[in-house]
């Protein structure tokens, strides 16, 4: 898939001038990302450097300071909660932590989303759902465990089922591979590019791992300083001379 | 380094004070998650029973076995039932008990809300287009405050069984004597303020676990923070609500 | 799915059970209260209450009838008490019966006794107004035994203090002269009187307690269902008897002994004209003498030497001699 590819599509999230800062310290300072249709967008960033601030802001997770977040020509800093959460059933958010419900089984944590946004499905759709969603993240055998049950690597498979279930239109992912051991995060870097293709998704994606980088990726932004310190495709930032960038692309060659 | 800690401890006053604002704008809105607090009050009320039972039981003899010689000495021996059915009903078993689900209800919920907010498992709620506040802490304060009178009024059962044993080990009385001795004393005004104010020994127990769970941080070490400070306060709180409860009654002379 | 159904029906029966236990509790406290009875509110009125309040127990012959609904004054010297009885006990009081106020036991709560009327007259109905009576108040005839313990106090100590003037061996002349002692002896004798009266007046009152007790009379015995308390006051009673009775020899003994003293003219001669008073003279002069006897012997022990040891080696050995 190549970026020319996406360039003329339509733009589903649009963000301008964000600022965020908790107390003296100015996480986004000024920022600016455009998300097109079908486009994987990644997010580098150091730890810290509020890229985790960014996509929860996008989700309305977090208050932003000031700045406009426009997601389907919806302004998410305006939206009433009820709006906020019809919108919210268009995007997938993949926790860092996975976030899946300890009290519940794996068939519960993914049945929770639907019956929260579509009350009226009926018991026999719920069950099709849950089972497809599991097919396709290739683990219907676990759907009467108990998250604790699970390994780590199928937890993150489990969480970005519960992500599916809705059949978002975007999908927000959180360091989808850290914690994991780089043959499973190169599993799941894999399933993200299958499942983008099977429901026609477009993604942003925070990482700093650039194995997972290099797999997903249509376009990286930099994020240094609460800015968007560079843009690119991934050959074309490796290529860069600036030492700030180098620092990622150093790290690729530890971690293989 | 003192007056650090001072505003700490008027900041958290504050948050639970907002906290709690919260929880009645938020509380008495739709929409209601019945079948989760259903599944609460199961948590809350049956799995805390046989720990308030056997502790309601215990009071209930000891506090007869106690009595028993002061009782002998001033010759009254005979008004021991109703006097340690009084004192059972009105204070010892409501506090006990609410000390009790101080102890496990408090510890339960700010340790399991706390987990959840540190695993992301309350951001993943709101945007699974659940109101987390609504499911996790509405559900868990009113399932407290329901199930903490029921609580109080088996314990208060099973308390009295146990004095009727206590009474027997001295003395040989018939349950129907006894109950007669009980009931004769007792009166409205000891029963009725005593699961009013365990109404209020619920909602705070609730209303601080969830608090203290909902504003945890600092990891899997705040989880742990989170279950013993929800302890700590609720436990004191418990007892200013006691404070505050006999006044009342004493202002309204209910006594 | 089954466990959530299993775990509904646990917490459904938790909840009966404690409504149950809750509902049944209250109408056994209720029972008591008359809230779920029929009843006819009748009224009675009063000198002084002794402190019953909204709540206390009315007892008819023994057994709880109802309770009193409420309490007011009516004038400064009237307080009114309107209390409840229940439906099917009226048919067994009149409308002539009395109602007195009493306590449950000893020193318990305070209630309102109705003892039957008199005559056959017609059953009691809504709004009658019932005779009341004074009752016998057990806490302040409690409150005038003990004055009398004290008064018997204050005597005892003045009479050690005359026997110990009189020991005094000098003093005799003193005694006879010293104004301060038939003073004293004058209060006590006063004292005296005042505890003979009262504790005559408390032994007729507790006697005719006693009495109606063993004769069973309703709105008494069911104060004092204890017979071990019965047979206490009894005994109070005859021990109070006996003192008085010893008080009353005493006091007619010092009465006589006052007017000899009070007598300026021949004090000295009918004080010794008076054989037994003299008889006590003598011995208490033999006492005197003695004392005296010894106390030389002390002087001389103290004149002979120093330290006492030598005293006594000199005697034994003047013994020896």
């Amino acid at each position: 898939m190549s970026s020319e590819k996406v360039k003329d599509k339509n733009i589903v999230i649009q963000i301008k001038g964000l600022k965020k800062s908790f107390g003296e310290n100015n996480v986004l300072n000024n920022f600016n990302l455009d998300l097109k249709e079908g486009e994987n967008l990644v997010v580098l960033g150091k730890s810290g450097s509020g890229k985790s601030v960014l996509i929860k802001c996008i989700i309305g997770l977090m208050f932003t300071d000031s700045g406009s977040i426009k997601v389907f020509d919806n302004e998410v800093t305006e939206l009433s909660h009820d709006e906020l959460d019809k919108m919210r059933v268009k995007i997938g958010f993949l926790f860092q932590s996975n976030a899946l419900y300890d009290s519940m089984t794996v068939r519960e944590n993914l049945e929770f989303p639907l019956r929260r946004h579509w009350i009226n499905t009926t018991k026999e759709n719920v069950n099709e759902l849950v089972l497809e969603v599991l097919n396709n993240v290739g683990l219907a055998h676990t759907i009467d465990m108990m998250p604790e049950e699970l390994s780590g690597g199928m937890r993150k498979r489990i969480a970005l089922a519960r992500t599916l279930i809705l059949k978002p239109k975007i999908i927000l992912y959180d360091e989808p591979t850290t914690g994991l051991d780089p043959i499973t995060g190169k599993e799941i870097c894999n399933l993200m590019l299958e499942v983008q293709k099977k429901y026609n998704t477009s993604s942003i994606i925070i990482s700093h791992d650039m194995n997972c980088v290099k797999i997903t990726s249509n376009r990286i932004i930099v994020l240094i300083d609460g800015k968007c310190y560079a843009t690119g495709t991934y050959e074309e930032l490796s290529k860069s001379s600036d030492i700030n960038i180098q620092h990622f692309f150093d790290s690729i060659i530890r971690t293989v | 380094m003192k007056s650090k800690a001072l505003t700490n401890l008027l900041k958290e006053t504050a948050d639970l004070y907002l906290f709690t604002i919260r929880f009645f704008k938020e509380g008495f809105k739709p929409r209601f998650e019945v079948s989760e607090l259903i599944n609460q009050c199961f948590y809350i009320g049956n799995k805390t029973l046989p720990l308030v039972g056997i502790t309601g039981f215990i009071m209930g003899l000891v506090i007869t076995i106690q009595s028993h010689p002061s009782m002998k000495a001033f010759g009254a021996e005979s008004w021991l039932p109703s006097v340690v059915s009084v004192s059972l009903v009105r204070e010892i078993v409501p506090v006990i008990t609410a000390l009790i689900c101080a102890g496990k209800i408090g510890s339960g919920i700010g340790a399991e809300l706390g987990s959840m907010k540190v695993t992301e498992q309350i951001d993943a709620m709101e945007v699974s287009g659940t109101n987390p506040f609504k499911y996790l802490v509405v559900t868990r304060v009113f399932a407290a405050m329901l199930m903490l009178p029921l609580l109080v009024i088996l314990s208060d059962a099973i308390a009295l069984y146990g004095a009727y044993i206590g009474v027997n080990m001295k003395q040989v009385i018939s349950f129907q004597l006894y109950s007669n001795q009980i009931f004769s004393k007792l009166t409205f005004s000891d029963v009725l303020p005593s699961i009013i104010k365990s109404f209020f020994f619920g909602f705070a127990i609730g209303i601080i676990g969830c608090f203290k769970g909902f504003s945890t941080k600092n990891g899997t070490q705040g989880v742990g923070r989170a279950a013993n400070s929800a302890v700590v306060a609720a436990t004191f709180v418990v007892f200013i609500i006691d404070l505050m409860a006999a006044q009342i009654a004493d202002i309204f002379s209910i006594t | 799915m089954k466990e959530q159904t299993l775990n509904r029906a646990k917490l459904g029966a938790f909840v009966l059970i404690a409504t149950t236990f809750l509902i049944v509790g209250l109408y056994f406290i209720g029972s008591k209260k008359n809230i779920f009875h029929s009843s006819i509110s009748v009224s009675a009125n009063f000198s002084n209450i002794g402190g019953l309040i909204q709540g206390n127990n009315v007892r008819f012959n023994g057994i709880n009838v109802g309770v009193v609904s409420k309490v007011y004054p009516i004038a400064d010297t009237a307080i009114k008490v309107e209390f409840t009885i229940d439906q099917s006990s009226t048919k067994y009081i009149s409308s002539d019966a009395t109602v007195s106020i009493g306590t449950d036991g000893l020193l318990g709560n305070k209630l309102v006794n109705i003892s039957p009327g008199k005559k056959k007259s017609k059953q009691i109905e809504e709004g009658n107004l019932l005779i009341s009576t004074r009752p016998i108040q057990i806490d302040s005839e409690l409150r005038t035994i003990t004055t009398t313990n004290n008064n018997l106090k204050v005597i005892t100590d003045n009479l050690k203090d005359v026997s110990e003037k009189l020991n005094n061996n000098n003093s005799l002349w003193q005694l006879l002269t010293d104004t301060r002692v038939a003073d004293n002896i004058r209060k006590a004798i006063v004292t005296f009187k005042l505890t003979g009266e009262n504790t005559a007046v408390i032994t007729g009152n507790l006697s005719k307690f006693v009495t109606d007790i063993k004769a069973g009379k309703g709105t008494i015995g069911a104060l004092l269902t204890d017979t071990s308390i019965t047979e206490k006051l009894s005994q109070t009673i005859i021990n109070i008897n006996s003192i008085s009775d010893t008080m009353a020899i005493i006091s007619g003994d010092f009465k006589t002994f006052s007017k000899k003293l009070n007598n300026k003219n021949s004090t000295l001669s009918t004080l010794l004209s008076d054989t037994a008073f003299v008889h006590n003279l003598n011995s208490s002069i033999i006492n005197i003498k003695d004392g005296a006897d010894n106390f030389n012997k002390n002087m001389e022990a103290l004149k002979h030497s120093w330290p006492l040891k030598k005293y006594f080696k000199q005697q034994k050995k003047s013994k020896q001699n």
